[in-house]
């Protein structure tokens, strides 16, 4: 376990130095990127050193940008020109997109660096990063241990240290999950704050690009830099992010945290201590710690799952062996093509998924099952909203220790349940913190909720938690 | 045997500028393939939909103009199918049922059918503001059996309004009538130009007593409707007559055979999946109607009562309102006439025909004088000032050949001004005058040349140059 | 949901998604399936919503048609077979 500085202060204070990081950096993915797997892509190492020779002339200059030489990491369904975006499938194993991701284009503009793009499962369907076409990734927390998904390389190499800051995408957990089972720091943001622009879709409507990183105030950094309107993106908002240099822990005595029994009930020993352990400490500050019932508790898997299923059908429609070409075809027809390049290069969950997806909107069985779930979602939003109005819910990120390798591998039940704690956030279109609580004997983490573009409160409650836990800056290496 | 038939048409927006959800542009024509193409339309991965603000509001001209039922907010639905033009695989369009709402219902078409000059009327199910798919080319033969097929997504993602009409419409004849009284509407909205290559595609669904009912795809123009639903009322009369069944099925318009060809049975009803697109908001109808309202101030329906309350014929009104430039010109310069029915017929008989003979169209601005000139020729025609053959034979063609020349230098010289240059050119040439004196008629011709070549630009009828030479002369 | 109807819904599934889910998946399938039926739960607490979600608070921007958004994208650049500019696929095979 190692414990490093805040990037945001190496950067204000300008003495952080691109080429020493670099370099760093380079041995760290040398040491350990092998056995963790972290990447599908890295770039080359003279082009990234080449660019943090530039950056640190600009520093030397005082023409730094926000992000000046910082280290990035990109998970693999976002898209940067020019650079293969695989999104952890065969199917795209030689598709380089012609454009760039919004958030990529500020990250670009911001003067970060590039360092790879991270592995992650396939199309982001999992919970482990065990379903990547790539190979399965490990944590470095515990190399036995998968690393939580789907954005597993991006929380990955930030607990690996190869990258200060990272990009990952979040549909029913994507980013938190990981950030909870790598002790790292991860935001989904409130639904239309971040450009979806590039990012290649699994359920549009659910899913958020967000920021990682090994500190809340370091994420609020990369998070100030992603956010913010689009105007090529019809489901983004108008919104400003919180401005990372002015941001202040919240006072205890002004916090009011609410909990649900529900989850807590459904989390196992070690998470619960560890969690509620973090709440006694925050009431003996004077924080207001409640707990109430959230009875829609048991709808919102399967109404999760039912939309982002019955959408993923939808978006992966496309991959149908034409514009995306990679295999020799022996296929004759449209339609043999058609049903052998989507059988040999989908991987079982995600075939898995799409088969449910065309079935949840199928005549006879839309009103069942999608329609249904697309009300569940509007109950689940409307009773959500009304909590975090007045307060901000607090809850453990993921019911269970990251499990074993090949653990949740067999049973696809058992690794959605691993969702139970994340899925609400998406389902509410709300924004969702997740932030380390503990490392010992293994990485639990806290999640908090707050009220559409109420980012700054998750921000600055983080920073108070981060005081409690002193794990601000933490690393396995 | 009176067949029941109902269209569905698609016609593309070619007004809007851009393609529906990004900024390919909308009139591909032209272009080689695939080069009419962004992240959009091409349905990259994380590529997402804006949807063209003008194109929305032709749409909803479009379902004013259809006297429809206008929803609140559009919402976008995909419909999946595979097929190779369709590159995401699914169309984004709008589906009531999935929730979605389509941006017209239960609409009304009242049409002028020419033959027999009667108003019909057909009602209208619905229309969609939709996605064309990219244009596929079948090398190998047709669609039906060919190996391999070539793909074009200049056209995929450009706005497309899909029309359905109740089966409302009685006749062939009546269908091509629909038809081109719906284009003309749409055009008058600025929305399309139908001439353009392409524009729009018919899909009919005709039946018979007796008989199922039979889709015909694939309809390319008006003139197709006609004789493509000919053809399939008289397959489907033939086959009652002899006792047979018409079964229910598709079957696909071969215009260079002049017959439909089975395509496929229909299976049961296809599966589409809709679903609401996530990545598309709902489009608010209430800001955009006023602009909208705007569009279809002047539709061919207003103009053809204002033109015959003029006392114009219906025919020649209808004719006048075809072509969009001369019913522009008829409202800017009947108030500057005595009897508009006059100003009507230069129009709408004299100037369109002439424009037909000379192979310049009607439907180009640029071909038509201003309405001043047409308004003065009308008050000299009506004053009997010139003989009809002199308007049609020489003043209409002089016009037609250059629209912005004034109207001095296309009227021919009147009697009184020719004597004077008749005078100078018998005293210039003596010779001719007595050729033609001792009987050489063709002195006569050069003559009238002469007399001509001095008026140089004016315009003059020879008849009445000859007229005056022969006078002067004596007789001859 | 019994075996039959698995077999069912891997043909439905190979003409409407395309794709072949081997036999093996049923019993996965079946228990997915009962998974997802658990919306069913949610009986009166949800009768009357709006099940569409986009009518929380948004309203889709409009674009001027002459904005320019993406750059344009050479067809070729995919890697894709292409034929004087037309992308080329199979479509019915040699008959």
């Amino acid at each position: 376990m190692k414990k490093r500085g805040s990037l945001a202060q190496q950067l204000a204070s300008g003495v952080y130095n691109p080429v020493e990081r670099l370099e760093e950096a380079l041995y760290l993915i040398s040491r350990l990127e092998e056995e963790v797997n972290a990447f599908i892509t890295l770039l080359p190492e003279e082009r990234l050193r080449e660019e943090a020779r530039e950056a640190q002339r600009r520093i030397l200059e005082g023409k730094a940008r926000p992000l000046e030489g910082v280290l990035v990491a990109v998970k693999d369904n976002i898209s940067v020109r020019g650079l293969r975006a695989t999104a952890g499938s065969k199917m795209l194993s030689c598709y380089k997109p012609p454009y760039n991701a919004h958030v990529v284009e500020r990250l670009v503009d911001a003067g970060a660096i590039i360092v790879g793009k991270t592995n992650m499962d396939e199309f982001a369907m999992g919970s482990t990063g065990e379903y990547s076409a790539y190979g399965p990734t490990r944590n470095p927390w515990d190399m036995g241990r998968v690393p939580g998904g789907s954005s597993s390389g991006s929380a990955a190499t930030l607990a690996y240290a190869a990258v200060d800051l990272a990009l990952g995408s979040d549909t029913g957990g994507s980013i938190r999950l990981p950030a909870a089972f790598t002790a790292t720091v991860g935001l989904k943001p409130t639904y239309g704050a971040v450009s979806r622009r590039g990012l290649i879709p699994y359920a549009n409507s659910l899913e958020q690009i967000g920021p990682m990183a090994r500190s809340v105030r370091d994420l609020a950094f990369l998070y100030s830099v992603i956010a913010g309107r689009d105007p090529l993106d019809a489901t983004s908002i108008d919104y400003q992010p919180p401005d990372p240099y002015t941001l202040e822990p919240r006072d205890p005595e002004a916090v009011r945290l609410c909990v649900p029994e529900e989850i807590i009930d459904a989390s196992e020993a070690p998470v619960k201590a560890a969690f509620e352990g973090l709440l006694s400490r925050l009431e003996a500050q004077g924080a207001t710690i409640e707990y109430f019932r959230a009875p829609w508790t048991s709808l919102v898997l399967p109404a999760y799952y039912t939309i982002a299923m019955a959408e993923a059908a939808s978006n992966l429609a496309r991959y149908d062996g034409s514009l995306y070409p990679c295999h020799d075809s022996r296929a004759r027809t449209w339609e043999e093509l058609n049903v052998e390049a989507r059988t040999r290069l989908f991987g079982p969950e995600v075939k898995r998924r799409i088969a449910m997806g065309v079935l949840v909107l199928s005549e006879g069985y839309r009103d069942e099952y999608y329609v249904k779930a697309a009300k569940i979602r509007r109950l689940v939003r409307d009773r959500v909203l009304g909590i975090v109005r007045e307060c901000i819910i607090g809850q453990p990120t993921s019911p269970v220790l990251p499990p074993r390798l090949g653990e949740r591998l067999g049973d696809p039940l058992q690794l959605y349940a691993l969702d139970i704690s994340t899925v609400t956030a998406n389902l509410a279109g709300v924004p969702a913190l997740q932030l380390p609580v503990s490392v010992e004997p293994l990485p639990v983490g806290a999640q908090l909720m707050a009220r559409p573009r109420g980012e700054v409160d998750l921000f600055e409650l983080g920073l108070l938690v981060e005081e409690i836990t002193g794990l601000a800056g933490v690393s396995a290496f | 045997m009176r067949p029941v038939i109902g269209l569905e048409v698609h016609v593309q927006l070619t007004g809007a500028g851009s393609k529906l959800f990004c900024g390919c542009k909308a009139d591909y024509r032209g272009m080689p393939p695939n080069t009419n193409v962004c992240p959009v339309c091409l349905g990259l991965p994380g590529a997402l939909p804006v949807p063209n603000r003008r194109a929305v509001v032709q749409a909803l001209a479009a379902a004013m103009a259809l006297k429809c039922r206008i929803p609140g907010a559009i919402v976008f639905t995909r419909k999946h199918y595979f097929y190779p033009d369709l590159p995401k695989n699914y169309q984004i369009t709008q589906f009531e049922r999935a929730g979605g709402a389509p941006v017209c219902t239960s609409g009304v078409l009242e049409y002028l059918d020419p033959a027999g000059w009667v108003w019909r009327r057909a009602r209208i199910r619905r229309i969609n503001l939709e996605e064309d798919p990219g244009r596929s080319v079948y090398p190998g033969g047709s669609i039906v059996s060919s190996e391999e097929v070539l793909v074009d997504y200049n056209r995929s993602g450009v706005p497309l309004l899909e029309i359905v009409t109740e089966p409302d419409i009685p006749s062939p004849r009546a269908a091509r009538a629909f038809v081109e009284y719906l284009l003309l509407t749409l055009e008058y909205i600025g929305a399309v130009n139908p001439r353009l290559e392409g524009a729009f595609r018919v899909d009919a669904n005709i039946s018979l007593p007796g008989g199922e009912r039979v889709e015909v795809k694939n309809i390319g123009s008006t003139l197709e409707v006609e004789r493509a639903l000919e053809y399939e009322y008289k397959r489907q009369r033939l086959i009652l007559e002899r006792g047979g069944r018409v079964e229910r099925e598709t079957r696909h318009w071969d215009a260079h055979r002049r017959m439909t060809k089975p395509l496929r049975h229909k299976e049961e009803e296809a599966e589409y999946l809709y679903m609401p697109d996530p990545d598309l908001p709902p489009v608010l109808t209430r800001p955009l109607l006023g602009e909208a309202e705007a569009l279809v101030a002047t539709s061919p329906r207003r103009l053809l009562d204002e033109i015959t309350g003029d006392g114009v014929p219906l025919e020649v009104a209808w004719s006048i309102v075809q072509a969009r430039p001369a019913a522009s010109l008829y409202m800017e310069a009947r108030g500057r006439v005595r009897d508009p029915r006059v100003l009507a017929r230069l129009l709408g008989v004299d100037y369109k025909g002439a424009l037909r003979e000379a192979g310049r169209g009607p439907h180009d601005p640029s071909n038509w004088p201003p309405a001043e000139t047409m308004a003065r020729l009308a008050r000299l025609v009506e004053e009997g000032e010139y003989p009809p053959e002199a308007v049609r034979g020489l003043i209409i063609p002089g016009l037609v050949r250059d629209p912005q020349a004034s109207l001095e230098t296309v009227l021919p010289e009147k009697a009184e001004g020719l004597e004077a240059v008749v005078d100078e050119v018998i005293r210039a040439y003596p010779r001719a005058v007595q050729d033609y004196m001792s009987g050489k008629r063709r002195a006569l011709d050069y003559l009238v040349g002469q007399v001509i070549r001095r008026l140089g630009r004016r315009a003059v009828d020879p008849r009445e140059v000859r007229r005056l030479l022969e006078e002067r002369l004596g007789g001859g | 949901m019994a075996v039959e109807d698995c077999s069912k819904l891997l043909s439905k599934i190979r003409v409407l998604a395309r794709l072949e889910v081997p036999p093996e998946d049923c019993e996965r399938i079946t228990e997915i399936r009962g998974f997802l039926e658990g919306v069913r739960r949610a009986g009166p607490l949800v009768e009357g919503l709006d099940p569409l979600y986009h009518v929380w608070e948004a309203e889709s921007r409009l674009r001027d048609p002459r904005e320019k958004g993406y750059g344009h994208v050479n067809i070729e650049d995919l890697g894709v077979e292409t034929r004087e500019g037309y992308v080329r696929l199979p479509w019915r095979g040699r008959l």
